[in-house]
């Protein structure tokens, strides 16, 4: 027999299946709008009684009941709070990606005096790593991880990371079968980690995050959100981390918010993906201050697009407020494209990698760390990284190829 | 140019069946090949706005959707060697709608093979992928997807002039 004829068997073995017909598009939304459904793949009730014993590791010893974060009511009403144990299923997400890899070190730093090139002023970086389900500090300089930290209830999954723009705050998100919750991390400038604390209470799972933001003053958190019901409204909010208050809900029915960043005063950029194919994607400038609490506004109405970007993927605003950075493809090239946030104006277009770098890449593609002022970024693009400072880009190696991730678009890391 | 919502329909409906038979190629079954494919296009439409923009959004849905089929096959993989000694002694079926598929023999010899090499058979010889497309999807070296595509052949070759294939 040979290859021919093993494929001829193939061909009429996949033929029925070929001509399945789809189920229809809407439930193919409505899943991606709850990602937590059950796989019927999973595994059977040896499984699920052992994830129904509320373990705990890590730093808690136990699990506190969890209440529900005040989320306006177009998102559904909130989940209930369980009367026994989370239900879902260890997602099947976290079990294929890779844990991050520390890199040999290449010819030495290019940047700092470490044996990796990373910004003084930042010198730490956590990454998710989907397949230990914990999240690791690492030290961005020395290649060295500084702690692992762990969900607080076994087979719970961090699902985001972010970190404030002094490198010592960092927040995780922690998704729960019944919730997610919000923990805070600190990092000294001698890499002393403490936490995580829990910051504010659950958010129901009828939403899902899809990027996440912690202002410079640590006060802040905002939260890009996707409702699970099928007439919900992408949504950005905003929480005042001291009191658990939701300050501010915008929504918008023609586009998603798929990246968050806290500029200067209370300055939101979005990084706004327009589904109606008539307007202009790109970064748009919310002014959080105009929110009124749980009442719904409109995030098109209140925020300003100050930097349309065709082929846009991703963009975000430099913590001075000048400078937005958005990632776009056109053709076969990945851009970051560096703009004047007053006048639309672009500043610099750095090629940082290929779209073929995206296609069949485990790996994250995009911006992963941007200085006060932008004037030195550090970029990925499958396995190609690089500096990038005052828009001429230089090929490195960092101590970490990060992650991408099948779930979202920069939440494998916090840098 | 079409909105984006739209073109991930069209996407989705031209793409599906093929995704649908590959995962069913590794998984075993078409049902968990649907649900399997069904998880990998929601995936797809989270992040639609990137893959709309790649020459072959396929091979990213193809590549989720596989590994998916491995990482559950693991934990279904004692129930499926049991079928398919059940399927080993049977005569080859016609196959019908929603059946298992590893109840013809050639869904039953491709059970037998570690689900690594399963998966390397299947990329060559239903996705008709050369070695070194295979290579860079698996992230394995040319040489290794070689050596799994032999032992596979063997096993095929033996197993389907043992018992012709049942085609409905």
């Amino acid at each position: 027999m040979n290859d021919a004829e093993i494929r001829e068997h193939f061909e009429r073995w996949a033929q029925p299946l070929r001509i399945v017909a789809p189920p229809p598009v809407d439930e193919i939304h409505r899943r991606a709008r709850r990602r937590t459904t059950r796989l019927t793949i999973a595994a059977g009730s040896a499984t699920a009684a052992a994830l129904a014993t509320v373990a705990v590791v890590g730093l808690v010893t136990a699990a506190p009941p969890v209440p529900i974060l005040p989320v306006s009511g177009h998102h559904g009403a909130p989940g209930p709070t369980p009367a026994g144990s989370p239900q879902r299923a260890i997602g099947i997400s976290a079990l294929h990606l890779p844990r991050p890899q520390i890199s040999q070190p290449v010819t030495g730093s290019t940047w700092g005096t470490g044996r990796y090139p990373a910004p003084p002023a930042a010198p730490f970086l956590m990454t998710l790593s989907m397949a230990t389900q914990t999240a690791l500090v690492v030290s961005a300089s020395r290649g060295a991880v500084q702690a692992t930290l762990h969900p607080r209830v076994a087979g719970d999954q961090f699902t985001w990371a972010a970190a404030a723009p002094n490198d010592q705050l960092f927040m995780l998100a922690e998704e729960h079968g019944f919730g997610v919750t919000f923990d805070q991390v600190q990092i000294s400038p001698s890499g002393q980690v403490s936490g995580p604390h829990r910051v504010l209470p659950a958010v129901s799972l009828n939403v899902q995050i899809y990027a996440m933001a912690i202002s410079a003053d640590g006060a802040r958190l905002a939260l890009s959100v996707l409702p699970h019901s099928a007439t919900g409204l992408d949504s950005v909010l905003v929480y005042n981390l001291r009191t658990g208050a939701l300050t501010g809900d915008w929504s918008s029915a023609s586009g998603s918010a798929v990246g968050l960043s806290w500029g200067t005063a209370g300055d939101l950029a979005v990084g706004w993906q327009d589904d109606t194919g008539s307007a202009p994607s790109g970064v748009r400038i919310l002014d959080t201050g105009t929110g009124r609490g749980a009442h719904p506004q409109s995030l098109t109405a209140d925020s300003v697009l100050v930097a349309p970007v065709r082929g846009f993927v991703s963009g975000m605003i430099t913590t001075d407020g000048a400078t937005v950075l958005a990632v776009s493809t056109g053709g076969s090239q990945v851009r970051l494209e560096e703009i004047a946030a007053d006048s639309g104006r672009v500043l610099a277009s750095v090629p940082i990698g290929t779209t073929g770098d995206q296609a069949n890449s485990p790996d994250f593609c995009g911006l992963l760390w941007a200085s006060k002022t932008g004037s030195r970024l550090i970029t990925q693009c499958g396995s190609h990284q690089q500096l990038v400072v005052n828009g001429s880009p230089t090929t490195t190696r960092l101590a970490l190829t990060i992650p991408d991730s099948v779930v979202g678009w920069a939440n494998t890391f916090a840098w | 140019m079409a909105r984006p919502r739209e073109d991930f329909q069209e996407f989705y409906q031209a793409s599906y069946g093929r995704t649908v038979a590959m995962v069913a190629a590794v998984a075993g079954s078409r049902h968990e090949a649907e649900d399997i494919a069904q998880e990998a296009y929601a995936r797809a439409l989270a992040r639609w706005s990137r893959l709309r923009a790649y020459d072959l959004p396929e091979a990213w849905v193809r590549k989720v959707a596989l590994r998916l089929a491995i990482d559950s096959g693991r934990r279904l993989r004692r129930g499926a060697l049991a079928s398919a000694r059940l399927a080993a002694r049977r005569d080859a079926p016609e196959p019908e709608p929603g059946d298992d598929l590893k109840y013809t023999a050639l869904g039953a010899a491709l059970l037998e093979l570690p689900v690594r090499e399963r998966q390397a058979v299947v990329l060559f010889y239903l996705a008709d992928l050369p070695v070194d497309a295979i290579a860079r999807e698996c992230g394995l070296p040319a040489g290794t997807v070689k050596a799994r595509l032999a032992a596979g052949r063997r096993h095929l070759e033996q197993r389907l002039s043992q018992q012709p294939e049942a085609v409905a």
